[in-house]
């Protein structure tokens, strides 16, 4: 299991992700990126609705409501043109960041 | 699914309440209830699927940040732990009875003086004018001996539990917070003490009603100055226990309403009984000196406690006026 810390500033790049194909929900979200992750990072849900919320206030993604399924109303997000902008800048941040860090990576020690 | 929606609750119970928070908190609770029953499904037992996605959660503060919320008991004043609310509970309940019996023994001293005083009189009147001359002089100093006394005692308890209770003087001005689940304790315990205080307060008063019948009551059917005496003795012993009653059980039923920040003691209200106490602090020991002057110069025992029923009178009627002034 990765440590919160660690990959904090890319919670948004992957809810992002996730998002790129078709507009989804919490649960569904957070049970891709167990699965895709193969459960190496489990995002608690604290943090993934703070990321909502964050995201949201940006406009990167929208809110509406889904259809009701037995009786419950869930809450859909979809990415929108400006998130798709910031998903690219996140991810051309990426290699950037991996070939700072990789440079101090040792792993024959 | 109980454990996960009071979970929640919890969690959201110091939050303000608007659409967003509401939302927010269904989509939290559709969320854990869909992880939940899919735990469920993969074979999990109850208690693990709770478990588990109570351990998932992660920490409402990094949302609450996030949505601009913040608790109030954050930013309001000093937060006590359930230790330190349990010990306060417990040393007001302990210190308040001292100041009940600090009162109750000034209030004893004077009844013992004007007691001993007419005692000592009529001692004299029969066997000590017969013996030496120094005796007068005696007999007038005796009867403060035991005055005093229990007057140092009564000063000295009140001066030691209010030095004790000082450590928890910071409830009366600061803004105190405690957790739901002490909030809970501390309800629990004024809900349990209700009946007590009621009845405690009831017994007080009857004490202060019945006071002045019995006073007149032995001075009528005894007619001597012995039985005044023994009357305004009774009535100021009644007084005391009476006080006791009203300290005891106000003080701990005002330690359950503070912290609870119920009814009178909002910060505004504390203003409004600074005054009066401040003036209470000036008034009350100015008559008690007058008293002693007057009744020693005069040697008006046999009606200078009056003085203490008119103040108290005129005091409560000034702290009632007060508190009209400052409410408009």
């Amino acid at each position: 299991m990765i440590s919160s810390d660690v990959i904090r500033g890319y919670n948004d790049t992957i809810i992002l992700f996730l998002l790129l194909k078709d507009p989804s929900y919490g649960y569904e979200i957070s049970k891709n990126i167990r699965e895709l992750t193969k459960e190496q990072y489990i995002m608690k849900e604290t943090t993934l609705y703070s990321a909502f919320s964050r995201l949201e206030k940006n406009q990167y993604i929208e809110s509406f409501y889904g259809d009701e399924t037995n009786g419950k109303r869930r809450t859909y997000y979809r990415i929108t043109p400006l998130g798709r902008a910031y998903y690219q800048e996140k991810c051309e941040e990426w290699f950037v960041t991996k070939e700072v860090v990789e440079k101090f990576i040792e792993t024959s020690l | 699914m109980d454990t996960i929606k009071n979970y929640l609750e919890n969690l959201f119970c110091n939050v303000g309440v608007n659409e967003e928070v509401l939302r927010l908190k269904q989509d939290l609770y559709n969320n854990m209830e869909e992880k939940y029953m899919e735990l469920k499904r993969e074979g999990h037992s109850e208690n693990e699927a709770i478990g588990m996605v109570i351990s998932n959660f992660g920490n409402i503060d990094e949302l609450l940040k996030e949505l601009g919320v913040e608790k109030p008991a954050a930013k309001k004043g000093r937060f006590l732990s359930q230790t330190e609310v349990e010990d306060l509970v417990y040393n007001q309940k302990r210190w308040s009875k001292f100041i009940g019996i600090g009162v109750f023994l000034i209030l004893a001293a004077v009844a013992v003086l004007i007691l001993s005083g007419v005692v000592l009189e009529k001692v004299e009147l029969f066997n000590i004018r017969s013996m030496s001359v120094n005796i007068n002089e005696l007999s007038s100093a005796l009867p403060l001996i035991p005055f005093f006394i229990l007057l140092a005692a009564g000063i000295g308890t009140l001066i030691i539990s209010g030095l004790m209770l000082e450590k928890y003087e910071f409830i009366e001005k600061e803004e105190v917070e405690i957790s739901t689940s002490t909030r809970n304790w501390v309800e629990k315990r004024k809900e349990s003490y209700q009946l007590s205080y009621v009845i405690l307060i009831v017994a007080g008063v009857m004490l202060c009603v019945l006071s002045p019948m019995v006073l007149i009551t032995i001075a009528t059917f005894t007619g001597t100055d012995l039985g005044g005496a023994i009357g305004v003795a009774s009535l100021l012993i009644m007084i005391g226990i009476a006080v006791y009653l009203f300290v005891v059980s106000g003080m701990e039923m005002e330690t359950y309403q503070r912290l609870l920040k119920v009814g009178e003691f909002s910060p505004e209200r504390n203003k409004e009984n600074k005054v009066v106490s401040i003036v209470a602090a000036i008034v009350w020991p100015l008559t008690v000196v007058v008293f002693l002057a007057w009744s020693f110069l005069g040697n008006d025992w046999h009606i200078s406690w009056i003085l203490f029923p008119i103040v108290g009178i005129l005091f409560g009627a000034f702290a009632g006026v007060v508190e009209l002034i400052q409410k408009n």
